[in-house]
Order: structure tokens, then sequence, then C-alpha cells
């Protein structure tokens, strides 16, 4: 019964990349890290907080509360012996688990007793625990979760420009819902969310250190075993038919600021991409972005130079397989003179094109960036679910890289930049 | 000058930092602060932000960075960079040799205008962003609580003031003042290079091209301090969900005391990880926070505990986590609570020997003391503490400030809105 682990290499940054398909066709992968003392390991789920709305094969919709991907991370570490946290210290080891839009992931990271923390992480995530007085002491550190939250002009910056960019999708709503919505949410739902989500099939592991891959192999394989779960078929998710049109062109708020902060942001809607065109997707993107606004652009300089921007600047692109925005961020004195620059600087960069040695330049950056990045096993870990879960692969980056024309980073410059779909979020300084 | 170089050829690319230490000192914070924000604007032979960026982007993504940097008493000016090695890039690729020129051009050539001084409409505009950064520092609630309980507990001591500068000193600083400190900078500022990565030749090359740097003598290691007869206790009132409950200690016990593992096994005990007392008391039995932690800032002696709790819930806060404190001074502390932390101590030390740049930031605070100590020094120093090490340490405890920062409306003993307020003792 032992698994068939097979290898890829990457030449150029001489990586080795091990991949096992066990029971349900859940994959573990293990990119190995000769000298590394840290191992790092994660366990996911394709299950986020805009999954809100589904349906298992053959079943009927069910809709629930705002959050509840986020209240079922923290649920799953308590078990019937204690918490698992306490578990993994214990072994020494250190452990978390976070949410976002799409996915769920347990972590942890150890430089001893590496088999006992990852037959830990696979044990608990498998083996939830649910009770009502648990439900209901987690609440109330849920809610303050929320309340800290509140009190962060990034958090309140962003949750504004989704609202302004996204009319019906669940993307639109905070990842751990609101005080409200949370309290909603019952043992019971917990439970079912736990059962739909959390099958194999939707599952992934990565562990990335100086690791022996057979064995992590084997051992996910048995801890598989020891967790037997019927098949299961797909699960749909409802997006809600979000439209290209943005909901409101500005939102504000007011907080304690010392002076605005403002976010332009421009819509997704290329939405029907997948596999290795989701990767391609994030780096014209990212070359488009650079282009218009990197610190080698000119209208970065100019702006800068100005007074108009400062060192709190910055711009990045997150998509996922059917939402996702680009956004332009930072201080400023006057919102309005910001956005109206970004989107004068737009549409000028629509009438030229992005220029040949910029592009050429952003590729150079790029491939050197990725290579960087395997310093770093966490950021590894992430990637490789990531691009599994897009239905990529993170050994494809350097070819797709590579492959990316001049043509294809302007078609997405026209495709996304549209000067129509940006919306703008503010928060001011209050009283 | 002194280069640390750890030769590896475990990671993907080399990392450097150069520091130029300089004692924190009000008559001098602001003008040290602004020098790097004037050198990041350009170099002589690449004289704007747009040239800068294009060399790193030519460099392979070659990441370089300028700042200051509070270590103990000590504001230093850093520059660093990131940059590939050679071997995992196409082959006439010089990214190394070629950072390593771009970095010594950022600290040693900066552009200066006709008369030799710094730009003087770099060095106004960098004035303004300095000042917005500092006025900014109140967006993020929770460090924001944690500098402000540090201001109000050094209150006219030099670890009270900010790497970032004071505000209403801008108004003196001018072209000629900034050159002047940077000069001064360059000339006397004891000088560190770290270096991770490549092999061993990098650490010539860092030699020769920094060597000059650095004036005699170190930076002196600051002193604890004591606390004051009464608990100083500090309310603050913003328009906030969360209230953030900030308390500092004192302890005599600081880096290079021979006594520092004990110390850092007190601190983890208490709140340095998740089966600590505070996570476990605080947010786990209480479901009080979402956040409450220690950390323990050892080359000024100083231990800082932060709760992020609900404004109305201040004094059951309190209590718990003044009961943490208390049954540590009292040695209850479980077999379990012992062995974990040193596991998770361990566990820490090792994992930073996987980061280049963790690696540079323990070698810094560690030289501000002597030669930093390698891996297994550390290790030992942990594995050597005995209980009643722990409990000694814990005498030695003693609460200096208690600074809360909370809504107008929860009652609990604020001023103003929008104000500060200071009970008991004197700030």
């Amino acid at each position: 019964m032992s698994a068939t682990v097979a290898k890829r290499r990457e030449p150029r940054l001489g990586e080795d990349l091990y991949e096992a398909r066990l029971a349900h066709g859940m994959p573990v992968f293990v990119l190995t890290r000769p000298g590394y003392d840290k191992k790092f390991a994660s366990f996911a789920t394709r299950y986020g907080s805009v999954d809100s709305r589904f349906r298992r094969a053959g079943g009927d919709w069910t809709t629930v509360p705002d959050g509840i991907a986020h209240f079922l991370e923290h649920q799953m570490f308590a078990q019937e012996y204690g918490d698992a946290f306490e578990r993994f210290s214990e072994y020494g080891a250190s452990a978390n688990a976070f949410t976002s839009y799409t996915n769920t992931t347990y972590l942890f990271s150890c430089t001893d007793r590496f088999a006992d923390s990852l037959r830990l992480l696979l044990e608990f995530v498998q083996q939830p625990y649910f009770t009502d007085a648990g439900t209901n002491k987690e609440r109330g550190i849920i809610q303050q979760e929320i309340r800290m939250y509140r009190d962060n002009p990034g958090w309140r910056l962003s949750e504004g420009l989704k609202a302004a960019l996204y009319q019906r999708h669940p993307f639109r709503l905070d990842i751990a819902g609101t005080v409200e919505s949370v309290e909603a949410i019952t043992t019971d739902l917990l439970r079912m969310c736990w059962d739909t989500f959390y099958h194999p099939s939707n599952m992934v592991v990565s562990v990335v250190g100086d690791v022996d891959p057979a064995e992590v192999a084997a051992m996910v394989e048995a801890s598989l075993l020891a967790h037997p779960r019927p098949e299961q078929g797909s699960i749909d998710r409802d997006v809600a038919g979000e439209p290209d049109a943005i909901a409101t062109p500005r939102v504000e708020a007011e907080m304690a600021v010392a002076r605005p902060v403002v976010a332009l942001g421009f819509k997704e809607t290329d939405t029907a991409v997948s596999g290795d065109a989701v990767l391609v997707r994030d780096m014209a993107t990212e070359i488009c972005l650079e282009a218009l606004a990197g610190k080698s652009s000119s209208l970065y300089n100019r702006l800068y130079e100005s007074g108009r921007i400062d060192g709190t600047f910055h711009s990045y692109y997150h998509g996922e397989r059917d939402f996702g925005l680009s956004v332009l961020s930072g201080e400023t004195s006057d919102p309005d003179a910001f956005a109206e620059a970004w989107i004068g600087g737009v549409k000028s960069l629509l009438a030229t094109g992005i220029d040949p040695a910029v592009f050429e330049r952003q590729k150079r950056r790029m491939a050197g960036e990725f290579a960087a990045s395997f310093n770093s096993p966490e950021s590894l870990s992430y990637a490789l679910n990531a691009t599994y879960f897009a239905g990529s692969d993170l050994f494809a980056y350097g070819r797709l890289l590579d492959g990316l024309t001049l043509a294809d980073v302007n078609a997405r410059l026209h495709q996304h930049f549209e000067p129509s779909r940006t919306g703008v979020s503010v928060v001011r300084p209050k009283g | 000058m002194r280069v640390f170089h750890t030769p590896s050829s475990k990671f993907k690319t080399v990392t450097i930092r150069v520091y130029l230490h300089a004692p924190l000192r009000a008559d001098m914070v602001t003008w040290t602060a602004l020098v790097p924000h004037v050198l990041a604007r350009g170099t002589r032979a690449l004289p704007t932000l747009g040239d800068l960026a294009r060399r790193c982007e030519e460099l392979y993504g070659a990441s370089l960075g300028a700042g200051v940097a509070k270590i103990g008493e000590s504001q230093s000016l850093y520059v660093g960079v990131d940059a590939v090695e050679d071997r995992f890039l196409p082959e006439a690729a010089r990214a190394v040799a070629g950072s390593v020129g771009l970095l010594r051009e950022l600290l040693l050539e900066p552009a200066r205008d006709a008369g030799g001084l710094l730009r003087g409409d770099v060095v106004a505009q960098e004035k303004e962003n300095l000042a917005h950064r500092i006025q900014a520092l109140i967006n993020d609630k929770i460090r924001y609580a944690g500098m402000r309980l540090i201001e109000e507990m050094y209150r006219g001591e030099p670890f009270g003031l900010h790497a970032y500068g004071r505000l209403e000193d801008l108004p003196q600083v001018d072209a000629a003042a900034v050159t002047a400190r940077y000069e001064d900078l360059i000339a006397h500022a004891p000088a560190d290079v770290f270096a991770v990565g490549g092999d061993p030749a990098l650490g010539d090359e860092l030699a020769a091209a920094f060597g000059h740097l650095g004036g005699a003598g170190a930076i002196p290691a600051p002193a604890p301090g004591q606390a004051p007869a009464e608990v100083r206790r500090v309310t603050e009132t913003q328009p906030v969900d969360q209230g953030k409950l900030n308390l500092g200690y004192r302890t005599p016990v600081t880096l290079g005391s021979p006594r520092h593992g004990a110390m850092m096994m007190y601190s983890g005990i208490l709140g340095g990880f998740p089966h600590s007392k505070l996570f476990r008391n605080v947010r786990e039995k209480a479901s009080l926070a979402y956040y409450a932690s220690s950390r323990y800032e050892s080359l000024k002696g100083l231990l800082l505990v932060a709760a992020g709790i609900e404004p109305e819930r201040r004094d059951e806060a309190l209590r718990i986590i003044e009961q943490q404190v208390e049954d540590m001074a009292a040695g209850r502390i479980s077999r379990e609570e012992f062995d974990q932390t040193r596991s998770g101590l361990r566990n820490r030390l090792r994992s930073a020997e996987d980061s280049p740049g963790a690696m540079i930031d323990v070698a810094a605070e560690e030289s501000m003391v002597g030669a930093p100590r390698t891996l297994e020094e550390r290790l030992a120093a942990i594995d050597a503490v005995t209980d009643a090490d722990v409990a000694a340490v814990a005498r030695d405890v003693r609460l200096d400030t208690v600074y809360f920062l909370t809504s107008p409306q929860d009652g609990s003993g604020g001023s103003a809105p929008h104000g500060r307020g200071v009970e008991g003792a004197s700030a």
C-alpha cells in the first residue's frame, strides 16, 4: 500500500519536487530543503469565506452564515484531549491556521519531532470535536478578533474597496463575518461545513524541509486510511452571478488616522480562467502594474516628487478563480487627485502600450524574485497549495514566465485596466 | 568596522546589511532618522528613485532598503540589499557584485547639489514625508499602544525616544544639518556589516567596499533603570472598537547577563507561546481577548505585556494578567509549562538560522554587547536554566506602567474624548 512518489526537477534552481496522489486523489507535495533545520507543513482545504452558498452532488443548495469557514478554523483546534495548539507546543512546534476568501490552511513549523507534529496536524484536521460549549466560548474570541480588525485602517480600506467593486459576490464581505453573523453559527452548521469541505478530494498537504519524501507520503497515506471517508462528488459553489459593473464608485469611512488613506481598485472580469492561465494572468497583471505604478515608472516618480504619493504607496494584484482586483493605494492629502492621476496614467498607458524595455526588465526582476522565493519554506508551501488549487503547478512558473510575450501583457492591460470598472475607497481622519 | 559574514549554499540569495550606530539622543534623533530616507532618493550616478529601481530590476530584482532601527539605546542607520546568487541566473549575470556596488554607492556616494550638500529639495520633501510617517504612527492601534507605553514608561530617558524622531524638531532640520549629520555618521559612527549567503570571498569584498567606515568605540549598553514607587497609569481615548491594554515591567536582567537565559524562559512561560499563561488564561479561559502575549526587550531589560480586550473589561483583564505575573513570582510554574517553553525557544532559535533576515536581526542585537554568540551557545544558555533560575528572575520583575487605549464611551476612567489622561503617579 505504499504510495508512488513522483519526482520532478527545476533545473535552473536545482530544486526537486516530490508528489504522491493518495486516497480520493488528495496530493501530498514535498519540496526538500537540504541544510534547513526547520520543517514546515501545511494542510489546506479549498474552502474559504466566499463559500457561503453551496450544494453537494445530488443535494440541495444550502446557505450558511457569513464567517463560518473562519469560525470552523478556530474550532478545529478544540479536541477531546484539549487544545491541539498546546499539543504542538509539547512537541516544540509552532502551529497556526488562517482562513482566506478561498482556502483554510492549517500549518506548523518545527525543528524537532517532525513526525509527531505531522501526525498531529493530519489527525486534528480530520477529526473534529464539536461541542456547544466550545462553540460558545470561541464565539467571544472571534468577536474580539473582528473588533481588532475594525481598528485597523488598512483592513477598513480594503473592505471599502471590495464593497465599491462588488455588487453580489461574497468576496465583498469580511472573511470573519460580523459580530452579528457569528451569533447565528451553531455546532450543527460547523459539523455540516466540515463534512462537506474537509474531504480529501478537496484538500492538499505540502511539506517543505529536509525530510524524506517517501516517509512523508507514507505518513499521510496512513493517516487518510485511519480516517476513512465515503466517496464524495464535486461541490457546486454559488458565486451569485457577479456582473462586470462595479457596485459604487466610492466608499468612505472615518477613523482615528492622521491623514487620508486611499485605494483605487480595478475589478477583475476575466473570471473564466483555470490552470496555467491563472499564473499567466497573475504575471501579466503584475507587469502592467509595474509599468504603470512601479518605482521605475515615470508616473510613480512624478507623483512622488510632487508629494502626491510617498513611501506608503504600493500596488498589488489579487486574483482568484472568479473574482479579483488590482489595487493602487497609499496615504495622500488629496484622495481625488490621487485617483485622477492614476486613472490618467492608465489612459496614457492604454494609448501607448507597454514599453518593450520595461517588459523585459520586469521579466528579469520576476525571474530573480521567483528564485528568491525558494528561501522561505512558508511561502513555498503556500505557493504549492495555491498553484494546485488553481489547477497549475509551481514548477511551471519559470517556463510560463519565459513564454510570456509583450502582446500577452498588452492584451491583459486592455482587458483588465478598464477605467469604467474602477472604485475608490477612502479612510479619512475622524473629527 | 566589523564584518560578520556567514557563507552558506543553502539560500538562493545573499543578504547584506550595513549598520551605522548612533546613540539615541534627543538632539540628534530626528536628524539621524532623516538621513536614510535622503540617501534612498538617489546616488551621484543614479540620482532618482526611478534610476535606482531600474538598476535593481536589471540586477534580477535585487531589493534595496534603507532605514533606522532602534537597537537597545542605539539608533542604527542601515542600508541593505538582497540579491539572487549568480549561479541561479543566466550565465552572464553578475547580480551579487552589482548589488554590493549599488549598496556602496547608496551609502557613500549620495547625490549632492552644486555646493556639496545633500539636495535641498530632497531634504525638504523627505522632511515632510517623515512628518507624515510620525503622525501616521497613530494608524495601527496595536503598534501605537505599544509605542505610547514605551514613551510614557521611559519619559526623560533616551529609550523613550522613537527611532523616527520628533515632530517638533523638523522645523529646524535643513539640508546643511542633515549633510553634517550624515558626514558625522560616516566618519565616526561604529559600523557593522552583516552578510548571509554566498562564498567566503564575499566577506573580503564587503571589507573592501566598507572597510574604511566606522569610528572608534561602541554604543554603551543601556541601563535597565528603576520602576517608580507607584505604578504609572495612563489611559488614552480614541474612537476604537477594541481596547488595547499594555503593561511595561522593568527587569535588571539584560542581554549579556548570565541570567539572560532565565529571563527568556520567564517571558516565554508568561506569554511567548500559545501554551503560555497569558494566552491560556486571558484568551482561552476567560474568552477575554483575541491576543494576549508578552515580549522581552533584552537589551534594555523591558518586559512588555499586550492584550486586545473589550473596553469595559479592563479591570478583569488587568486582574488576570497581574495574577499570572504573581504566579510566576511565586514559582507556580508547571513542569509542562517549563519544558514546552524550553522546546519552543529552542525551535525559535534554530528556525531563525533558516532565514537570512532573522539571522542578521539576531546577530545585530547580540553584537551590541560583544561578539555574537553561536547558535550552540545560545541554545546552551537556554538549556542550562533551572526552575530556581526562573524563580529568581521572577522576583526582580517590577511593574512600571499600565497603558490603556480605549474608546471614549467605555466609562472606564478615560479623560475627555480624543485626549490623553494620566492617573496615579506623575508622568
